[in-house]
Formats: C-alpha cells, structure tokens, sequence
C-alpha cells in the first residue's frame, strides 16, 4: 500500500475540518524550564515573549527544583540513562522498588506498580482486575484515559451524572447481580477543579458492595492536610480500593504514573496489566527525581500550603474584580466566559500582556460553558499573582465582563 | 461468476411501518438467507481451522446497534433490541464532553 494522493487528501479533509471547529492544537516552545516565568515562542518563528504560566501542571513548583534536578542527574550517574527492557525481564531496579514503597507509604495504600504514565495506568488496570462478570460505574466527567480504558476491559460500562450520588446509588443498585461493582472517579475534576464526594462514594460502596477507583493526578501532592490526596481531604485514607495517578504533574511533573492499592489488585496488575507488561520500565532518571519529590513533599506541606495561599489568593483576586469563577477548593480556577470566541480573543488578550492562561470550550468542556483555565502553582509569588490579576481585569473591563453572571454574558455574547 | 440475484418485496401502502419495523423486516430477511446460505465464505473451513488452533467456538444471531454523534462512536451487540439499546444508552455517557487534559 502506498501513501497515495487519495489517503493524503482525505486526511487533509480530516485535519481541515479539525481547523474549521476551531480545534486545531498548535504547540508553543518553552524556551527554557517549566517554572511560572517562562519565554514562548509563539507563533512558531516569533520572537519569544516573556509570560507568567497560569496553565502548567506544576502545582508544587518541583518541576524544575534544583534537589529534583540534582537527584536526577545523581539517578542518571549511579543506574544508567535507560533499562532498554520491560520492568519483569531485566528492567527492575533497586530504585523502582524504592519508589513504590514511597509511593504506597504516601498514598497510605497497600501496594504500589508504576507504569510510563498515569494514561498508561488507566489503560491497564480495569481490563488486568475486572471480567465480563463486573461492572465498571464512572462519573460522566472522569478523564479520558479512564474512558480508554474502561474500553479496553470486557466488563460491563455504566456511568452516573457528575457527582449525583442518588444517581450513583440507582446504578449500584441496579447493578447488584454483578460479581464486583467498581465506582470510578477522578479525585479532582480537570475540567471545572472540583473535588468527588469521596466520604459520600465511600459509604455507598460499603452499603452496596462496591469497590472505589480514583485518580489522583490532579491532587497528590497537594490536596488534603498533609497533600496525599482528595482521600486525605474528605477522611477517607485506607478506604480507597485503587488509585492512579501521575509522577507528571504536581509530583514532579516530568512522566510517569502508578497503579496504588489493594496488594492483590496491585499484583493482578503486574501479571496482567498490558502497558506494563509490553512498555519500557519507568527510566532511571525519572525514578531518582521522583524519589527526591516524594522526600520532599513528604517531610513538610510547606509547598503544598503556599499552593493553598495562593490559590485563596487567586480565587478571592478574581471574584473581586467581577470575574465568574467556579467554587471550589483546588488550584483549578476555571474563569467562566461561556461563549467560545469571547474566551479565545481573552486568552489572546492575556497573552499580548503577559499571562499565559488557555481558552477552553465545546466539545472539550460542555455547550456554553467555555471558559479559561487557570492552573496555580507553589512557584508563583504574589508578585505573580497580582500582575496576573491586574490584566486580567484588564482584559476583562475590555470585553465589558466584569460583574457579569452567567445569563448575563450569554445575553451579551451568546452561548 | 453469477450476478446475485435480490428479492423486491413491496410494503402495502396502507402499512404505515416506521423506521424501526422496517429496520426489522430487512434485517429477518437478511438472517433467513444467511441462514439459509450459511453465508457462502467457506463458514466450515474457517471454524475448523479455529478449533485445530484449540480455540472454543459458539455462535448465535445477535443484534446490533451503532451509534454515531460527531466523531464519538458506539457499538453495542447483545440478544434483543432492548438489550443492545440499553449497552448503547450507558456508552453514550461517557461521551458528554471529551474533558480536558
């Protein structure tokens, strides 16, 4: 078969109709490390501007830490650059099992596999646990790569409304001739920040028999007193059947992710668990970075409580220069804008004065409720913040936003 | 190699069918001549070479229903309608919105 002119222009048509929706991605260079002041280049060729990030995963600020750094390059020194093997051939070192045993103690589960990312998680331990005798029970909005996975596994896929626990309990009961019932949630929404009813989907999964999965990437590290998650938060540590989450965000944030949990589940996962079994291990250097993270974060919250101060900092910041912003605990702080155009021209706007924040809307987040995302990190200072405040305001006077609701904006831009 | 020969059946005006029913009436004219014809491909053929491999096989007549909805995809199959709807309506949920990274 050739790559014929035929193929080359279907695809063509397929990528096109991608730029017509307005979903085109195009990528922005980071000149430099990830931290809150950065260098983009962007358009590609442009010259670099100097912006403050509002939209990285760095929740921590340990991206780019000079202890992480260091670690990383003492891993890449004392075990190699690469394993050039599967973790069950000859790709296992004496750091992954560190690493795991680290993780289990922070996550307070039983057992801990990492995987190449929290994706590569998801995908993997539905389908390594669960039959054509199980149920899988998912909130609507958990993220993607649950979706994927759940795909992958032959059991049966149900779904509840975002965090409508009767809805949930319908299901669980409706469900109750199955032989496992696993309720499936993230621990903090991507999308609006907010945090599952962890307590709440707890006791339902004892009164009906269920088990719970979470995942965590959006909060380990950060959410709850000492930051191990929205477990942690909501009193329910030790009572959580499985959770993913990512070594790529607030942990780091370079790659790599985890399955965490029961310690049969964990094995069935190293058994059976397909992106483990046929992927690369976790590389050397990522593990000895990782490591030093979880030291890190493990031996004080003072990362994890300046994130706190910032992100009341930012929300209190935003609702008093008029802004719509979603309520909630997390360092997720969705600007709602509602229409689509009006949060792309914002973003852009942003951008010309110095903020990078990113413009979301349908189909990413649901009809006529397009917003900007902001993300905070511990790296920002106040300095940062109120220079963020201050165009945002100022962005916001200029599309005559601020003190505007929701019926309001739609009234003035549409949906 | 014979053209293949089809069978035009005209539905009486008078009969009101909707979409559905119609969806049926092919779809059991269809399944007799598979029946019927076992399908032609070398059906028996194939299974064997499936059970030398240690493979168990079964078979049965299933439904099933497709649905599309941009570029969101669903498929379900099962032994009635009302099953095959129903896998379709839990899938469709976990279609509301792509989510973000």
């Amino acid at each position: 078969m050739t790559y014929s002119a035929n193929i080359r222009a279907a695809l063509e048509q397929e990528l096109g109709g991608i730029k017509e929706k307005g979903l085109f991605k195009e990528e922005r260079f980071i000149l430099g490390p990830q931290k809150a002041d950065i260098s983009v280049e962007y358009p590609s060729g442009a010259p670099a501007s100097d912006v403050i990030n509002f939209c990285a995963n760095n929740y921590l600020g340990l991206s780019s830490h000079p202890d992480v750094v260091k670690a990383a390059h003492e891993g890449l020194e004392t075990h190699g650059y690469g394993m050039s093997s599967v973790r069950f051939i000859c790709g296992t070192q004496d750091i992954h099992r560190t690493l795991e045993q680290k993780l289990t103690e922070f996550l307070g589960t039983e057992d801990t596999i990492l995987f190449p990312s929290c994706m590569d998680a998801n995908a993997g331990v539905f389908e390594a646990v669960l039959g054509p005798e199980d149920v899988m029970i998912a909130d609507r909005l958990v993220h993607a790569s649950i979706i994927d996975g759940m795909r992958l596994c032959a059991s049966m896929r149900d779904t509840y409304k975002h965090s409508d626990m009767k809805h949930l309990e319908q299901k669980l009961e409706m469900h109750q001739d199955k032989r496992i019932r696993l309720i499936i949630t993230d621990g903090v929404f991507s999308m609006d920040g907010d945090l599952a009813k962890m307590d709440e989907i707890v006791a339902l999964a004892k009164k009906w028999d269920a088990m719970v999965f979470t995942d965590e990437s959006h909060s380990s590290g950060f959410i709850g007193k000492t930051g191990r998650g929205v477990h942690e938060h909501c009193g329910v540590m030790g009572e959580i059947d499985i959770i993913t989450t990512t070594l790529g965000k607030g942990l780091g944030g370079a790659s790599g992710g985890c399955v965490s949990g029961r310690k049969e589940i964990v094995e069935l996962c190293r058994q059976k668990a397909r992106p483990y079994l046929f992927s690369n291990t976790v590389a050397p250097v990522i593990v000895s970075g990782a490591i030093k993270v979880l030291d890190l974060i493990s031996g004080n919250t003072e990362r994890r409580d300046k994130l706190e101060w910032n992100t009341n900092y930012w929300r209190q910041g935003l609702t008093d220069a008029g802004f719509d912003i979603k309520k909630g605990d997390s360092p997720i702080v969705p600007v709602m804008l509602y229409n689509a155009k009006l949060a792309q021209d914002m973003s852009r706007d942003l951008y010309h004065e110095g903020i990078y924040a990113v413009g979301f809307f349908f189909p990413v987040v649901p009809q006529a409720a397009a917003r900007i995302r902001t993300q905070l990190s511990a790296d920002h200072d106040q300095a940062h913040l109120d220079k963020g405040l201050a165009a945002f305001k100022k962005v916001g006077e200029k599309h005559g936003i601020l003190g505007l609701g929701k019926k309001e904006i739609i009234e003035k831009f549409g949906k | 190699m014979n053209e293949p020969r089809t069978i035009k059946v005209e539905i009486p005006v008078c009969l009101d069918l909707p979409e559905d029913d119609l969806a049926v009436l092919r779809t059991t004219f269809e399944t007799i001549i598979t029946l019927v014809s076992g399908g032609c491909g070398g059906a028996e053929q194939h299974l064997r070479h499936l059970r030398d491999g240690g493979w168990d096989v079964n078979w049965g007549l299933t439904w099933i229903a497709r649905a599309r909805k941009d570029g969101a995809y669903e498929e379900a199959t099962g032994g009635s309608k009302a099953e095959v709807l129903a896998q379709l309506d839990r899938l469709a949920g976990l279609h509301e919105v792509e989510g973000t990274p």
